[in-house]
């Protein structure tokens, strides 16, 4: 790897050592979005990764933003999902199809940290099949009239400036959809359930409601209908990002059990001497290995502008994967202790099955992965 | 140029002796031993530094200094880089001291550097053994100090410039009574540049110092052996200075905070010494332990895997070895 | 205004491990670090800057090449200029020698301020910072815990002694040491970092500073190193059975000549 890479990675991993490690388990136990967390990765302008800086960027690249969610999930995988949504799911869309208005106005306080970022496709009847949205948008005069219900939405009550699909024009199924920015504190714009999750559980997901909302013209991302595409590319570039959460995830499971197999002692040795444990840790590896090649194959993919809808799904579906089986894994050599709260092990267990759910789940990668090769 | 005489700066604050000056005194009148037994003839000289100073005189002398130079001056109330530097050159460049030993305090280690550097001498910092060379051939001083944060110890000369400097870390040495007679002291009189270069806005007392296990020196750590006797725990720990380290299982009853638990739960600790009281020894304990210079482990379970890692391993009940210890400290 | 840091790149000495059986420092594979002394006065350093921007962060080492490494991680903090003193000829050198080599380098640049750390985790002297400024003849205040203000002219710090705290103003310019504890340095920001290894690290060598070779490295250096040894460790495993006596008076031995 670059040593501009190394750079970065070594950053990142000091970041979560220090500032987000110490508040994992806490605040998983209460629930608690780690706000102070948030404010010292905008110190370390951890925002806009990917962005250039003169629209408030790091003027780095995708490679380095996967590193930073990577690292942060490997010991906080909350952590990682707040930077993930606010930079792949929130900043992408203005960034790639915004104008220069909706660029200086939104994207700039996003990648400088000033704003938090969410993104609202899902609802209760349109989750993998988009084209079910029941969220319309009705253009008068200078406005659009945003109407409709958004669950499930990572950084929830805690973002700002939220990107949000409706219907512009129903009789045109997906190509009826037009993607907006909207603000925190509009008239109309309210907070429903705040869901109680398996895992990520200081992450914020709650349900936005738009009762009439009035969202100025200039605010309507692209043209109108381009909508389904606009989530299309951006959940794309929102899987590499998931996938490096993944893989973040499997790494400090696998850490943890390496770390307690070689202590661990039962019949006079450690527990790492005998040939199970160490025949589970080699497949462990193999699967972070080839998960980590995947991932940034992905990301370089999306650096080099070349279509990578393909690269993401598949870094996603198996970086998921092996998330999940590893973690399940790292439990299992921990034994009594892995299942207890003491140890981490049991909290990335429950963190990992998100990543096989959420930006697509498995199964809409396999499809998209599918449709690609059959092409 | 003959440079002669043990000489030790001699810190006041405020009117205020610090004990590490007295201490000097003594080791320096040990050296004087040393070079006596080579056939050289020593004074144990104290530069005596401060403002209406009269009455530290007589300390000085009954504290084994042979000969005491003053100088009073209104400027060195309390010790300044600039003014005590100055005051000490002059004492230098007047007296040619053959040694000169100063307290590692923060005063010490402000103007020592600065001093050594002025009369273009060598210094050593943070002493802790002194001693004149045993070899026939050498009369130099060999300065011995810990680097690497007590890892490595170095033994150092300064073999060819005068005065051989060491500042002398405070509570190594003990200072002892010795009477010397009082005989009139040298005054010497330093004309001070006029400009101070640093104002004293403002002097106040320290709050208390929250307490940092991964620094401390000294641990005395209390388990469940020891929950029913805290108290001696505690006061053992005041009596040797230490700070208070804890099991897990002592942490989670309430008996002590979090701030004090040791362990990979806990705080990572390397301290020389780590006194385990009544603690077992649970991997999850030691891993943050282990690194300790000398453990020592009391537990009446012959079993308990504290044993393991204990360089001294007392089986016995913890709260009578601790009660006894009172008696020997 | 210009503010000068000096930097040591020492092993990471809590790191270090003693071999208990054989009694000998254990050095490999010990990381190299910035010294956290020096780190705070880097952090000092670029707190000013944050308040008052237009100011110049410049930062000096002296040390092996392998020092550059340091270099970079500090440009990725967002200081604004490196310079490494480095040639074999000042390898060795005391804590003199040392100082009379900065303060040639320094006299190179402009400063009002210059922060050092109070010593080194590795040589522990603390007189490095007080040795340089004597060399430039300018005032110092060691044990500087924090920096209260930054005016045009002066500088007001606190000095933390045993047991008092000195509030203490100085005009410019002057030398401050610093105080690690309490302070939590910066990470850095991503686009210093992913800039960082473009920056340009100033290497100065004999060559730039032509200084009489009596007076650098080694042969330039008043004290000298006449041996080094491990402190003895007490062997492992040594067990007292129920006798409390002997107990007490051992631990209370160990305790004594720990103290010495």
């Amino acid at each position: 790897m670059e040593q501009k890479y190394t750079q970065i990675r070594s950053f990142a991993s000091t970041f979560a050592e220090t500032y987000v490690k110490p508040l994992a388990s806490e605040i998983d136990e209460h629930e608690r979005f780690p706000e102070e967390t948030v404010k010292k990765m905008i110190d370390c302008g951890m925002m806009g990764i990917p962005y250039p800086q003169n629209l408030g960027g790091s003027g780095a690249d995708t490679m380095a933003y996967v590193l930073c969610v990577e690292e942060l999930s490997k010991v906080c995988a909350t952590t990682g999902v707040i930077l993930s949504a606010h930079t792949s799911l929130a900043s992408y869309p203005i960034y790639a199809f915004g104008t220069d208005y909706l660029k200086t106005t939104y994207l700039m306080d996003l990648n400088t940290g000033k704003k938090l970022g969410a993104f609202g496709l899902t609802e209760p009847n349109a989750g993998t099949d988009a084209s079910g949205q029941k969220t319309v948008a009705i253009k008068q005069g200078d406005y659009y009239l945003l109407t409709g219900s958004k669950i499930f939405i990572t950084n929830g009550i805690y973002a700002d400036t939220y990107i949000v699909f409706a219907m512009t024009d129903a009789s045109k199924g997906t190509k009826g959809i037009s993607a907006f920015v909207v603000e925190k504190g509009w008239e109309g714009f309210t907070f429903g359930k705040k869901e109680k999750k398996l895992g990520i559980r200081g992450s914020s997901t709650c349900e936005l409601i738009f009762n009439q909302v009035k969202v100025p013209k200039e605010n309507l991302i692209g043209q109108e209908g381009q909508g389904f595409k606009i989530a299309m590319s951006t959940l794309d570039g929102g899987r590499i990002g998931i996938a490096a959460q993944a893989l973040g995830i499997a790494k400090g499971a696998f850490e943890e059990a390496v770390t307690y197999t070689k202590s661990r002692r039962q019949f006079n040795q450690p527990i790492s001497n005998f040939q199970h444990t160490q025949f589970i840790l080699a497949d462990m590896a193999t699967s972070i290995e080839a998960a980590s090649l995947l991932v940034y194959q992905a990301a370089k993919a999306k650096d080099t502008q070349k279509n990578f809808s393909k690269e993401a799904a598949m870094a996603k579906l198996f970086a998921s994967e092996t998330a999940m089986k590893v973690t399940t894994q790292a439990v299992q050599l921990l034994g009594g202790y892995g299942y207890t709260r003491e140890y981490p092990v049991e909290r990335m267990m429950r963190d990992a099955k998100i990543t096989e759910i959420y930006e697509g789940t498995s199964e809409v990668q396999r499809m998209v992965i599918a449709a690609s090769v059959l092409r | 140029m003959i440079h002669s005489h043990i000489h030790v700066f001699i810190e006041v604050r405020d009117q205020k002796l610090m004990d590490v000056s007295l201490e000097l005194l003594h080791e320096a009148n040990e050296l004087k031993k040393q070079y006596k037994n080579k056939g050289i003839d020593q004074k144990v000289i104290a530069l005596l530094l401060g403002y209406q100073i009269q009455s530290m005189i007589e300390t000085c002398y009954r504290f084994g200094a042979d000969e005491v130079i003053v100088v009073d001056h209104e400027k060195l109330m309390y010790p300044t880089s600039q003014h005590t530097t100055a005051a000490l050159v002059q004492c230098i460049n007047q007296f040619h001291p053959e040694v000169l030993l100063i307290g590692a305090t923060v005063v010490g280690r402000d103007i020592a550097p600065r001093v050594a550097a002025e009369v273009a001498t060598g210094l050593t910092a943070d002493v802790t053994i002194l001693e004149v060379d045993p070899l026939e051939n050498s009369n130099l001083l060999l300065m011995t100090r810990p680097a690497f944060g007590g890892n490595l110890y170095g033994t150092i000369i300064c073999p060819d410039t005068f005065p051989q400097m060491a500042s002398v870390r405070p509570s190594v040495f003990i200072k002892k009574e010795y009477h010397k007679p009082v005989v009139a002291p040298i005054h010497v009189t330093v004309n001070f540049d006029q400009n101070d270069w640093i104002e004293v806005v403002q002097r106040y007392h320290k709050p208390e110092q929250a307490i940092d296990l991964s620094k401390a020196k000294i641990i005395l750590s209390a388990g469940r052996g020891v929950e029913s006797c805290m108290d001696i725990v505690l006061e053992t720990a005041h009596l040797l200075k230490a700070t208070l380290g804890a099991s897990r299982a002592l942490v989670d009853r309430g008996v002590v905070s979090k701030v004090n638990q040791v362990g990979q739960t806990g705080t990572t600790v390397r301290p020389s010494i780590y006194l385990a009281c009544g603690i077992s020894g649970a991997l999850q304990h030691t891993a943050g332990m282990d690194q300790a210079q000398t453990i020592i482990a009391i537990n009446t379970d012959e079993q308990a895997p504290i044993f393991s890692v204990a360089t001294l391993g007392i089986v016995a009940d913890a709260k009578e070895v601790l009660l006894k210890l009172k008696e020997y400290i | 205004m210009n503010i000068l840091v000096l930097v040591k790149q020492v092993p990471n000495t809590t790191e270090m491990k003693i071999n208990k059986e054989h009694g000998t420092l254990m050095r490999q594979g010990v990381e190299s670090i910035i010294n956290p002394d020096d780190l705070a006065s880097v952090e000092f350093a670029l707190t000013i800057k944050d308040e008052q921007p237009d100011t110049h962060v410049r930062v000096i080492s002296m040390g092996p090449p392998q020092a550059k490494s340091m270099l970079t991680d500090l440009y990725g903090l967002g200081v604004d200029d490196c310079v490494l003193i480095s040639d074999p000829s000042f390898s060795g050198a005391d804590t003199w020698a040392t100082s009379n080599t900065l303060a040639a380098a320094i006299s190179r640049y402009p400063f009002d301020l210059i922060l050092a750390g109070r010593q080194a985790i590795d040589g522990d002297t603390a007189q490095v910072g007080p040795q340089v400024a004597q060399r430039l003849g300018i005032p110092q205040i060691t044990y500087v815990k924090q920096i209260e203000s930054v005016t045009s002219t002066h500088v007001t710090v606190s000095k933390h002694y045993e047991d008092y705290i000195e509030l203490s103003r100085c005009k410019y310019p002057c030398l401050l040491t610093c105080l690690s504890e309490g302070t939590s340095p910066r990470l850095g920001r991503i686009e210093y970092i992913w800039r960082s290894l473009d920056q340009p690290i100033t290497v100065l060598s004999n060559q730039q500073l032509q200084l009489d070779p009596s007076r650098i490295g080694l042969k330039g250096s008043y004290t000298k190193v006449k041996r080094t040894f491990v402190r003895p460790i007490e062997t492992k495993g040594q067990m007292i059975v129920q006798d409390i006596e002997l107990a007490a008076k051992t631990i209370a031995d160990i305790l004594k000549k720990a103290a010495s």
